[in-house]
Parts: C-alpha cells; structure tokens; sequence
C-alpha cells in the first residue's frame, strides 16, 4: 500500500496546495479568505508547506503595499498529483 | 470546499469581479462606434491589436490596484500543452487536443472578422449570403455565451446570447447594408458585455470593502 503524504494529508495544508494547483500564484490574502484560517494559522501551514519545498513564498510590494505571492513548486505539484492518486486508490 | 472545488476556485475568481468583461466589452463597443463611423484607420494591423494590448494592461492595473486589496489576488494557471515527441511521432493529449482545436477556431474567428469589417468585404458576397453573415455571427456568439452561462452557471451570460439571438434574427429581416448591421449588432452586444461587467464590477465592490491594514 502507498504511504500517504502527511504533510498535504492535513485537510487545511490540502486546502492550500489544491487552491495553488488551480493558481499561477495567489497572495496571502487571497489564502486566508479561500481557506477561512487565521492569519496565524495561515502562516504556520505555509511554513510547513515551504519547508518541505511543495510550495515558494515571494515577499514583495506593490507600491507601498507589502504583499506576500505563494507559488506551489514543480515538487509540490508532483506531490498533490501524487496525494490525489495514492487516495483514489486506497478508496477504490 | 471539495478538493477539485478548490483547484477550480482561482479560475472563478479572476472572472466573478467583472474587470475582463467590462474593460473588453467596453474596448470592442468603442471600437464598434469608431468602425461605424469610419473613424478606424483601416489597413493598418497594428491599430487593430493595439487596443487589445492597452486592454490587457487595464485589467492587470485594475485587478492589481482594485481587487487585490479588497479580496486578494490570485492568476488562475494556464492550461498546458502535453506534446511528447518520440520516435513514433509526435503525441498530443486529449485535453490539449481540444484546448488547441478551441483556440484555432477561436483565432480563426477573429482574425476573419478583423480581415472582413475593416476591408469592406462582405458586399462581395452571393447576395442571398451577405444577410446570412449576421445570422451566422449572431448564432456563433449566443452559442459561445449560451455555453459560458452553463459552465459559470450565471443568468447574465444567458440574457447576452438571447440578445445575440435577436440581434441576429434583426439584422436577416433588416434590409440596410449587411456591413453596418454585423457592425451594429456587435457594437451593441460589445456595449451589453460592458455593461453586465460593469454591474458585476460594482457588486463585487460593494460585497467586499477594501480591508484596512
């Protein structure tokens, strides 16, 4: 049997990497109200999901605006792609 | 939010603000009243692409400046072509198959119709079919809003292909020159797109007040 992917097995860190799949690149913003999370919270899954390199996180500003892009990686997409079949199999 | 809910979200969202209909709508209805007047220097392509580039920069500024810091930015992904090519020839995937069949026809439309308005060429035509050009164009349209009213489920998109349809059944039975009425009947659907992204537009600025740091 595949070994489940635990660090998008989380159903809020699923949440993010499958809005990001759908996405070129989406700010903090954007995450936060999609997901309903906490800015805390938020912040800490996006760690997470950084640390295990599925996803980048640019900081920047727009004018005088700071404003934080998340990208999901070519490993991260790798990954979810990967999650998606390891459970449809397993459901099957 | 389901899983495929979610992956499809992005999308929804660059289209649910309104900012692409309006500034496109807008763009081609004044382009219409221009061709109408035959104040559109005609002959000269890049005249023609123009307006589509400054448009593009509209929507991103609008998005960026507007939209953003009321209700967050995201660009949905581009679809990607799956071309393998291997001994045995090239291999292209279902999804990409018709992704490239739907944008050939698409560009094929358009640039018809840039070639045929601006160069005055449907009085060239067998008579009987230059009061089918509109006919043609007007079901071609409502088709193509009958089908993006289905796929984002919303009215606003069925009223414009039910104006399409009535357009076109007016510019068969109208009996003024087949040119003016394709141009008239796309002006003013140009204007109905415009105006339904303009209503969105100021809805979604209504239901989401830009948020204060």
């Amino acid at each position: 049997m595949s070994e489940v992917d635990r660090i998008i097995h989380e159903p809020a860190r699923l949440l993010i990497v499958a809005l990001l799949a759908g996405a070129k690149e989406a700010d903090f913003l954007f995450l936060q109200r999609e997901t309903k999370l906490t800015k805390g919270n938020l912040s800490s899954h996006l760690i997470k999901l950084e640390e295990a390199e599925y996803i980048e996180i640019e900081k920047t500003f727009r004018g005088k605006i700071p404003l934080t892009l998340v990208r999901l990686t070519s490993r991260g997409r790798e990954a979810f792609q990967g999650y998606r079949k390891t459970m449809n199999g397993l459901l099957r | 939010m389901k899983v495929q809910e979610a992956i499809d979200r992005p999308s929804q969202r660059w289209a649910e603000d309104g900012v692409v209909e309006m500034t496109l709508g807008v763009q081609l209805f004044l382009m219409g009243v221009l061709c109408l007047s035959w104040k559109l220097p005609v002959g000269i392509p890049w005249l023609t692409v123009l307006p589509f580039l400054i448009t593009g920069r509209v929507i991103q500024l609008l998005k960026e400046r507007v939209v953003a810091p009321r209700a967050g930015y995201v660009v949905p992904r581009e679809e990607e072509l799956e071309i393998r090519v291997s001994s045995q020839g090239i291999k292209i995937d279902k999804a990409s198959q018709r992704m490239l069949i739907i944008t050939g026809a698409l560009v094929v439309w358009t640039l018809g119709l840039l070639v045929l308005i601006p160069n005055r060429m449907f009085p060239h035509l067998p008579g009987r079919w230059q009061g089918m050009v509109g006919v043609w164009i007007a079901v071609s349209l409502a088709f193509w809003f009958a089908w993006i009213a289905w796929r984002q489920k919303t009215s606003r998109y069925a009223w414009l292909a039910a104006l399409a349809l009535a357009l076109g059944g007016w510019a068969y039975v109208s009996h003024g020159d087949p040119l003016s009425n394709v141009l008239l009947m796309l002006t003013c659907l140009a204007g109905g797109v415009g105006m339904a992204g303009a209503v969105r537009f100021r809805s979604f600025l209504q239901a989401n007040p830009r948020i204060e740091e």
